[in-house]
């Protein structure tokens, strides 16, 4: 199935718009929806729309639409979309769905009803679902691919890539990566060197650490003791003493 | 004042082209490589201008300040925006860095020793890569010296951003396949006769199954020119340091060993080939007067090959591992200070070439047919070739 657009890529992205009750299919290309965001006023918060994250893209333009849409015709709920699926390979056409529904249909001993089946047929393997949006009106749900918090790049960016964004990447996708270095290296975990201000600073944090649980269980010995002898006004001040000491995080700053 | 130049920054015989090292009738250099980042800013090829900037300055900043503990002496500080395309080319050819780097536009850099023994790349693939360039087989000295200088930069950098480190994948790096140690270590190696004799592809099997590589001459994804391919470790995670460098060692011995085999073969076994090889090389080194970059290369390869297995004489190791440099287009013209169009460069490459090769003589070895050769085959013309020569040469 080729691109609404330009009818001659192949369609990656399918945009299901309900409208009065009526859902249409919207099928695009990657390339036309960036063309899109290029015409219109993209935010370049996350760079060019030649390289922005995909579904950054669809993500601000087509809900941009639909708030505009909504407030020009001051019906809310009367254009919203639904559901945007993103695909690895090309989707298929609305008869082909239809085809596969047919077949879904007769072979329908999964327990599933047509909806679901015609939802797995469309993705294949729900992995290739990266975003959809929340069907109330209004509303959007969360995209659902993990960003990193610092780079805000996907896993799926960094495996594209093969490179991560930040160092921070290696904490966000700690487990994908784990997975890879076992497959590639030669052990998960770090042997060699390593820097020695951050090993100072380390030992530092534990001594801190020690010395703050060693304090509070003094604390808490001295206040069983007041309180055995009923010395209320200095079980109150050693109380006191405790929250503020229990309360210190002691923590690698940045 | 005048615009900076970057060939005066650098001494036109680098440490590497140098005497020194072990196995150097194969190993031409020693490579070590650190990847480092600070744990701040986001890796080079995410990063914001403003950021890639603040890197530079920061990194700048650190060499001037631990540059001498560090082991980078009289350091070179060059910002790439101050140099031609092809000045930033050469470093290229000199072995320096890579195509990626030099290409982006901003902030990118580069610190280095005149002899570029000791260099550091500045928003490469990382923030900092830590590299050090010797002359034959040296890791373990290669090693120390980045090593020393990374200790006298994380001093600095703990308190300017912190170098980016995790407990569990060691040094985070941009590509994930460098995490952990870091580093690359690398081994140049001519392996010409394993070319000739077909089974080099063999010994690239036989690497891979060691969990190492030969990559082309100027790193990854390059060419590989005049024979001339880098054994690096690929595995950075899981061994330390020492593992890494005692594994890349042992396999470039095993290298040299395979490639050593095969040059007693070939007066025997592959003597009409061989000869055939190396006599054309010669013969275009000697005679050509417009010769290409690359067919350059490869006859001075083959002439280095003839020159370790006795078959010639008169040009020593250093000066094959200079010509190999000094030809290069982009170091060519940086050398003569203008722009050359292709057809000159041709030409000058020969005006370069043609005194060191007039230095070169066929020995008796070369002359001599061994074993199975057919015996109608000892022309006189041969032999009296050498003497031809200089007569010839004269004009």
């Amino acid at each position: 199935m080729n691109c609404d657009s330009c009818g001659e890529q192949p369609a990656t992205i399918l945009i299901t718009q309900a409208i009065n009750g009526q859902t249409t299919n919207l099928r695009l290309c990657e390339a036309c929806v960036r063309r899109r965001a290029a015409d219109s006023d993209w935010p370049h918060q996350f760079g060019d729309a030649m390289q922005a994250p995909l579904e950054e893209i669809v993500r601000e333009l087509f809900s941009e639409f639909s708030e505009r849409e909504e407030a020009e015709s001051r019906a809310p709920g009367e254009f919203q979309i639904n559901e945007i699926f993103f695909a690895a390979d090309e989707f298929p056409g609305d008869e082909d769905l239809a085809d596969d529904m047919d077949e879904d249909a007769e072979n329908s001993e999964s327990g599933l009803s047509d909806e679901e089946n015609a939802l797995n047929s469309l993705l294949g393997d729900t992995s290739g679902l990266h975003a959809f949006f929340d069907d109330k009106p209004g509303e959007r749900r969360e995209i659902v691919a993990k960003r990193c918090p610092k780079c805000s790049i996907t896993w799926d960016r960094l495996r594209q890539d093969g490179r991560a964004g930040c160092g921070r990447c290696y904490e966000t996708f700690s487990e994908q990566l784990h997975e890879v270095m076992e497959r590639v290296q030669h052990a998960v975990h770090h042997t060699g060197k390593r820097p020695r201000a951050a090993d100072k600073r380390r030992r530092r944090l534990e001594h801190l650490r020690a010395r703050r649980d060693h304090r509070l269980e003094m604390l808490n010995r001295r206040l069983e003791e007041a309180l055995r002898e009923e010395r209320f006004e200095e079980a109150a001040k050693l109380r006191d003493q405790i929250r503020i000491v229990s309360s210190t995080i002691v923590a690698e700053t940045e | 004042m005048t615009p900076p130049f970057l060939p005066s920054a650098f001494e036109r015989t680098a440490k590497w082209m140098r005497r020194g090292g072990r196995e150097n009738d194969i190993v031409l250099s020693s490579r070590v490589r650190l990847a480092r980042n600070i744990r701040q800013f986001e890796f080079p090829h995410h990063a914001s201008p403003q950021e890639l900037l603040a890197v530079r300055h920061r990194a700048f900043q650190a060499l001037l300040l631990v540059a001498e503990s560090g082991g980078l002496h009289e350091a070179r500080l060059l910002p790439f925006e101050e140099f031609t395309g092809w000045e930033r080319q050469s470093l290229i050819d000199r072995h320096l860095t890579s195509r990626e780097h030099i290409q982006e536009e901003l902030a990118r850099g580069l610190a280095a020793t005149p002899d570029a023994a000791l260099s550091v790349l500045i928003n490469e693939e990382d923030h900092l890569r830590l590299q050090s360039l010797l002359p034959g087989l040296q890791l373990d000295a290669a090693f120390s010296m980045v090593d020393k200088l990374d200790d006298a930069l994380e001093e600095y950098f703990d308190t300017h951003g912190g170098i980016a480190f995790s407990e569990e994948f060691g040094y985070l790096t941009a590509c994930p396949t460098n995490a952990g140690t870091g580093i690359r270590a690398s081994v140049m190696l001519h392996m010409p006769a394993l070319e000739i004799t077909g089974k080099i592809e063999r010994a690239r099997k036989w690497a891979e199954g060691k969990g190492l590589t030969l990559r082309g001459t100027f790193g990854e994804g390059s060419k590989i020119w005049g024979h001339l391919q880098q054994l690096s470790n690929q595995v950075t995670l899981g061994l330390d340091e020492h593992e890494i460098l005692h594994e890349t060692e042992s396999a470039a011995l095993e290298l040299c060993a395979m490639e050593r085999a095969e040059r007693a073969n070939l007066p025997g076994k592959y003597s009409d080939d061989a000869r055939d090889r190396v006599g054309r090389a010669f013969g275009t080194l000697r005679y050509a007067r417009r010769i290409g970059c690359r067919e350059a290369t490869e006859c001075l390869s083959l002439l280095r090959l003839a020159h370790e297995i006795g078959w010639a004489k008169g040009l020593n190791r250093q000066r094959f591992n200079e010509l190999l440099v000094w030809i290069r287009p982009a170091y060519l013209q940086v050398m003569h200070g203008r722009l050359i169009a292709a057809a000159e460069r041709d030409k000058l490459r020969c005006d370069l070439l043609r005194p060191h090769i007039a230095k070169v003589r066929l020995e008796a070895a070369f002359h001599e047919e061994t074993t199975a050769a057919p015996p109608e085959n000892k022309p006189e013309v041969l032999e009296e070739l050498p003497e031809m020569e200089p007569g010839i040469e004269e004009d």
